[in-house]
């Protein structure tokens, strides 16, 4: 049963990749299909070519020969020629196809629920289908154009030696049989070898990296930490290469015995045709012929031991790959509502959220509640893990609340469909990234119809002059060309702000967005961000108190719950934390 | 020429001083490689001959021979293999760890040189590709090869002279074409890497968890595949513009092996016929030329690939070289009593302008500077150059008087620094706080502690991995706990001058007011550069470094600048107006 499932298994892979590979490029599989045979073709050429000719001089028919000789020559030029170059062609393509996988695996990594892509088992078996997507670049190759091949060429030959004697086939088989459940089995055990080296691998990548990482590099000098990481480096390589060899010698070892049965194997050709030609039931031309055939049987059934380990080693990554693309997407399966245009009462409101993330046992948000009008300018402010960056990926619904609702114009945002629900808002995260591509993508993405955008957003982050002075399409950073461009951490900030202003969207969310910004420049962005460009609502999260000056209305957050909710002075009036937190500060600039 | 027997030379002398064993294996290998090349070639002639003859049983014990000879030497050869790519396999590992070592010790404007850093690339290439084992290959190839012919060319002479050179003139025409093929290979490779490493930067950088909410948030699947898409196509144009010039030298390649092979035959044939040569010797004859026009074909593919694999080791030992330079530095471990810069201007490569214009200063030992500009102003410029990071293009810093002086000092025991973008390891706390894999003293932890409870902390496992990279059970800081651990670390290093760069930017307003607050004690006997855009932090130090366009706006105490600087009024203003009740 359990082999049942294993065929099964390697069928659907066979027929699930082909079929993503021609959709990549069709002419695949035929060039597969004309590359296995043309070479069958040439080595069948090959093969006979000596005993024809033996046989032809033998009866002196000389000019027979040469004829014979020129024709298969010629033949053999072409044929050559021809696969030299769809080989190549085919390499090309198998590649572009291969890379083509990756479409699907990381199309389903930016659509999968946040929760299930921050979740660390899920990482890792996202990078375990990633590492091993090259498992599938020869599966088209293996099956349309070595299989189809060599079951060719397995007749063919098959039928030579069938004529010298039956017994012998027997065993030619048998022992092949043999061959092909060791590999089974060896293959099974590659597997097992995988899964301990993919954790050393992560290791060993983290610190190879380190020798392109700025600020790695800057602070190991500092710190004279150089050494250490050198000796952490070729250690993991040294453990790693102690995985590497005990497979290669369990590799080795099995090799030394299917070897052994292929010697085996090729004597008891050799016995049998000697025999044969002693009893005068084979020429000299036909023995050499004979014992060139029972080669190539046995590297045909090699070769197809060769196709059904790749075949299997894919299907055991292609179900990895496959439960991968399936992952249900919980929060885009709810519900496909469009969010409605226009002003309308309430706008935003949580609902007693409470908000525990995966794994942990202490709520990040507890029973939490509150309401935001259309065109409010809300700023939150609290102590570290008091749950204010929470509370922004709820509102933009990268999580779900544990407990309780959130609503957006009187409907639970889970009606809405997720990615018009996103419209809504223009976040910029505390630990924003910039892409190694032009100024323009890493504002507006592929988005060109926010092209027009771009110049008024630039402007009111006061990144405009700069800007058109580097020109939207150089690169940022110079990872990729020497004339890239490198930004202070200031100005990628405010880059940042202006890729949010470039969505043009209703609310604007900025968690702990000045850390990087001088004073005159914060300042301008406080007033910009809370004097309401438009009738956007904007909702700020800041470790500096100062930003609340500008705001509608502040959000005291504390241990998760909202502590303090109200104007500046109506908060400092009431003289609780958001005071003595103000005062704190304050205290410094008096 | 010389450059690439000084790479061969290397070669030999890296082997004989660490794995002596490779050259017992190179031996072996080519003595067994020789030996089954003639057991192939006269395996069949001869026992053909017995056939011919009737000496059924001789052939029978003549074929389990040949057999079990070319599967012991299969095998013996294989295992050779596992042990020289094991061999092989720590020379590299050796030659890994000391080229990150290189790459972390260098300075750090070489690093940013883009020459440098094709270089490091290079070098790293040069180990993923096994120069090494590419070189031992050669070895082996050439001297087998000439075994080979040695042996054959007597057989093929035998047969006709005028086959050797045959044999010669087919060599020579393909080796033209090896030379062009490979040449395309290297262009193919270069770009390959090029547009590779873009492809792969949008694989696995966009999907990345630091990108995961802004993927969703933005609705960036499309541009996610789009862009993967894009690189792709670009990687098979470039490739395939390759392949296409490769098919005429295989053309030529296929045809001119076609026109040796019906001489070949055609030859045999006639001899069979007109002399009477029997099938054995066809057998053996046509196969003894076949092998010597092979071995020719290897000697001269040995020898291109011998070129290109030592342009490839020059490369390595150019950046092992450096690591001679690096030795030479002397650890600067004196007290610190002042630090000027004069007349200092600084340029990044490939800019025109300026980024730090005629800059004059000096700061005395103990004194608290607060660093502060605009963004851009040039701040971050100045600490790199007083980190000895870069090199003044004009002016010069001073260290007690004397010029600094970074190819003969290492400058490192004087300073510690927390930056806006620093990094964090994925080791253990402790490892990071000390950047050394020695284990503590009972001192060492005390110390570790009492600075942890000064941040506010509570007490670590210094033991525990940060991230679980290299632990299971790593633990993951917050972004204020990771600053934190930053401080410490800086603090430990108990050097005589430390840089702080925005180091309470992801602290809480208490955490931040804590560390104000124990400031003096914390930095207690150190000079301080504080740089910030909280002008709050002005007040916790005795002097003002205010920069401007790159250029020194002014310099002073809190109160001289709030009096008699407008930019600096404009700004602590803009800050303070906001905390005025």
């Amino acid at each position: 049963m359990a082999f049942l499932t294993e065929i099964k298994k390697i069928f659907r892979t066979a027929f699930d990749l082909s079929g993503m590979f021609i959709k990549n490029c069709k002419k695949l599989l035929l060039m597969d299909v004309f590359l296995g045979v043309s070479r069958e073709i040439i080595q069948l050429i090959i093969t006979i070519l000596p005993s024809v000719v033996i046989w032809l001089c033998m009866n002196r028919s000389y000019g027979a020969a040469i004829t014979a000789i020129a024709v298969m020559v010629i033949a053999l030029t072409l044929l050559k020629t021809l696969v030299e170059y769809i080989q190549r062609d085919l390499s090309d393509e198998s590649l572009h196809a291969t890379n083509s996988l990756y479409y699907y695996l990381n199309g389903k990594n930016a659509r999968l629920d946040l929760s299930d892509a921050e979740d660390g088992s899920m990482i890792d078996e996202y990078y375990n289908v990633f590492d091993n997507i090259y498992n599938f670049s020869d599966v088209h190759y293996s099956i349309f154009c070595v299989l189809l091949s060599k079951l060719l060429s397995f007749a063919i030959m098959s039928a030579f030696i069938i004529a010298v004697d039956l017994r012998l086939y027997a065993i030619v088989l048998l022992q092949n049989l043999i061959v092909l459940i060791i590999n089974a089995k060896k293959d099974k055990l590659d597997h097992e070898f995988d899964e301990e080296m993919s954790k050393n691998t992560k290791r060993v990548k983290y610190l190879s990296e380190l020798t392109d990482d700025f600020e790695a590099g800057r602070d190991l000098r500092i710190y004279n930490g150089n050494a250490m990481v050198s000796d952490k480096y070729s250690n993991e390589l040294l453990n790693s290469r102690k995985i590497e060899m005990r497979k290669q010698r369990c590799d080795f070892l099995i090799e030394l015995a299917i070897s052994l049965l292929g010697l085996g194997e090729l004597f008891l050709i050799y016995l049998f045709a000697i025999n044969k030609y002693a009893a005068g039931g084979l020429l000299l031309a036909s023995f050499i012929l004979y014992v060139s055939a029972s080669k190539q049987i046995a590297s045909s059934i090699s070769e197809i031991v060769w196709v059904a380990g790749v075949l299997h080693t894919a299907s055991i990554y292609y179900d990895d790959f496959d439960k991968y693309l399936k992952i249900e997407e919980k929060m885009r399966n709810t519900g496909a509502d469009k969010p409605v245009e226009g002003e309308s009462e309430p706008f935003i409101e949580f609902r007693n959220v409470s908000f525990k993330y995966p794994n942990q046992t202490d709520y990040a948000i507890k029973d939490f509640s509150c309401k935001i009008d259309y065109g409010e300018h809300i700023a939150i402010v609290g102590d570290n893990g008091a749950g204010k960056s929470t509370f922004v990926k709820l509102l933009l619904r990268l999580y779900d609340p544990t407990d309780g609702a959130i609503y957006y114009k009187g409907k639970n945002i889970k009606e809405y469909d997720y990615d018009s629900y996103q419209e809504i808002f223009a976040p910029v995260f505390q630990d924003y990234v910039l892409n190694a591509f032009s100024i323009r993508e890493n504002l507006i993405f592929d988005y060109t119809e926010r092209e027009g955008l771009i110049k008024g957003a630039l402007e009111k982050t006061g990144m405009y002059d700069k800007i058109t002075e580097i020109g939207l399409d150089r690169t940022y950073s110079r990872r990729f060309s020497e004339d890239g461009v490198e930004l202070s951490g200031g100005e990628e900030q405010r880059l940042v702000i202006s890729r949010a202003y470039c969505k043009n969207s209703n609310v604007v969310v900025l968690d702990e967005p000045t850390a990087a910004i001088d004073p005159l420049s914060e300042r301008k962005l406080f007033q910009d961000v809370f004097d309401g460009i438009g009738n956007t609502t904007s909702i700020m999260i800041s470790h500096r108190m100062s930003c609340s000056k500008f705001s509608s209305r502040i959000f005291v957050m504390e241990r998760g719950k909202l502590a303090e909710n109200g104007t500046h002075s109506e908060l400092l009036n009431l003289g609780g934390l958001y005071a003595s937190m103000y005062r704190r500060q304050a205290e410094y600039y008096s | 020429m010389k450059k690439h027997f000084a790479s061969l030379s290397f070669y030999l002398k890296t082997i004989w001083e660490s794995e002596k064993r490779i050259f017992v294996i190179i031996a072996v290998s080519v003595l067994l490689g020789t030996f089954t090349s003639y057991v192939g070639i006269y395996f069949l002639k001869f026992l053909l001959d017995f056939l011919e003859s009737g000496s059924y049983s001789i052939a029978i014990v003549w074929t389990l021979f040949c057999l079990a000879v070319m599967y012991l030497s299969d095998n013996i050869s294989s295992a050779l293999s596992l042990a020289l790519s094991n061999a092989y396999y720590r020379i590299n590992t050796r030659l890994r760890s000391k080229i990150l070592n290189i790459s972390t010790s260098i300075r750090f404007e070489e690093l940013e040189d883009p020459e440098m850093l094709k270089n490091f690339e290079l070098a790293n290439e040069c180990l993923n590709k096994s120069v090494f084992s590419n070189y031992t290959q050669i070895l082996v190839n050439t001297v087998s090869a000439v075994f080979v012919i040695s042996g054959t060319i007597y057989i093929t002479f035998e047969i006709k002279w005028w086959m050797a050179l045959l044999a010669l003139t087919v060599t020579a025409v393909n080796t033209v074409c090896n030379v062009l093929l490979s040449k395309n290979e290297i262009e193919r490779f270069d770009e390959e890497t090029a547009v590779g490493k873009q492809l792969e930067y949008s694989r696995f950088w966009l999907t990345d968890i630091s990108r995961a909410k802004e993927v969703r948030a933005y609705s960036l699947q499309r541009y996610i595949v789009g862009k993967l898409r894009e690189y792709n196509d670009k990687l098979f144009t470039v490739l395939h513009s390759f392949t296409k010039k490769q098919k005429n030298p295989h053309l030529i390649i296929e045809i001119i092996n076609s026109v040796q092979l019906f001489v070949v035959y055609a030859f045999c044939a006639y001899r069979m016929v007109a002399d009477g040569m029997s099938a054995g010797d066809f057998m053996l004859y046509s196969s003894a030329v076949f092998a010597f026009g092979n071995s020719l074909g290897n000697v001269t593919n040995s020898v291109i690939s011998f070129w290109h694999t030592s342009s490839l080791m020059t490369k390595l030992t150019d950046v092992l070289n450096i690591e001679k330079k690096l030795k030479e530095k002397v650890l600067y471990n004196k007290e610190l009593r002042t630090i000027e810069f004069r007349n200092v201007s600084f340029a990044y490569a490939g800019s025109d302008k300026n980024a730090l214009e005629d800059v004059s200063f000096i700061v005395c030992a103990n004194e608290k500077i607060s660093l502060i500009g605009e963004n851009g102003a040039g701040k971050s410029t100045l600490v790199k150059l007083l980190l000895g990071l870069y090199v003044p293009k004009k002016g010069a810093i001073y260290i007690n008087g004397e010029p600094m002086d970074t190819d003969k000092y290492d400058y490192t025991p004087m300073f510690s620094a927390v930056f806006q973008d620093f990094k964090i390891f994925s080791f253990t706390v402790e490892e990071n706080i000390k950047m050394s894999e020695n284990t503590l003293t009972e001192a060492e932890k005390a110390k570790i502690r009492a600075l942890t409870s000064s941040m506010g902390m509570p007490e670590l496992d210094t033991n525990s991995f940060i991230t679980q990279i290299f632990s299971d059970d790593g633990i993951e800081f917050s972004g204020g706990e990771t600053q934190k651990i930053a401080l410490i670390r800086v603090l430990y290093k108990n050097s005589p001058l430390i840089i702080l760069d925005e180091p309470t930017s992801a602290l809480s307003p208490q955490s931040e007011y804590e560390i104000y607050h124990n400031f003096n004690s914390l930095t207690n006997g150190k000079t301080v550069f504080f740089i910030s855009h909280r002008l709050s932090s002005c007040r916790i130090c005795d002097r003002i470094i205010l920069l401007h366009n790159g250029k020194l706006e002014a310099i002073g105490t809190h109160e001289e600048l709030f009096e008699s600087n407008e930019l600096y009024n404009r700004m602590f203003s803009a800050q303070a107006e906001l905390y005025a009740e």
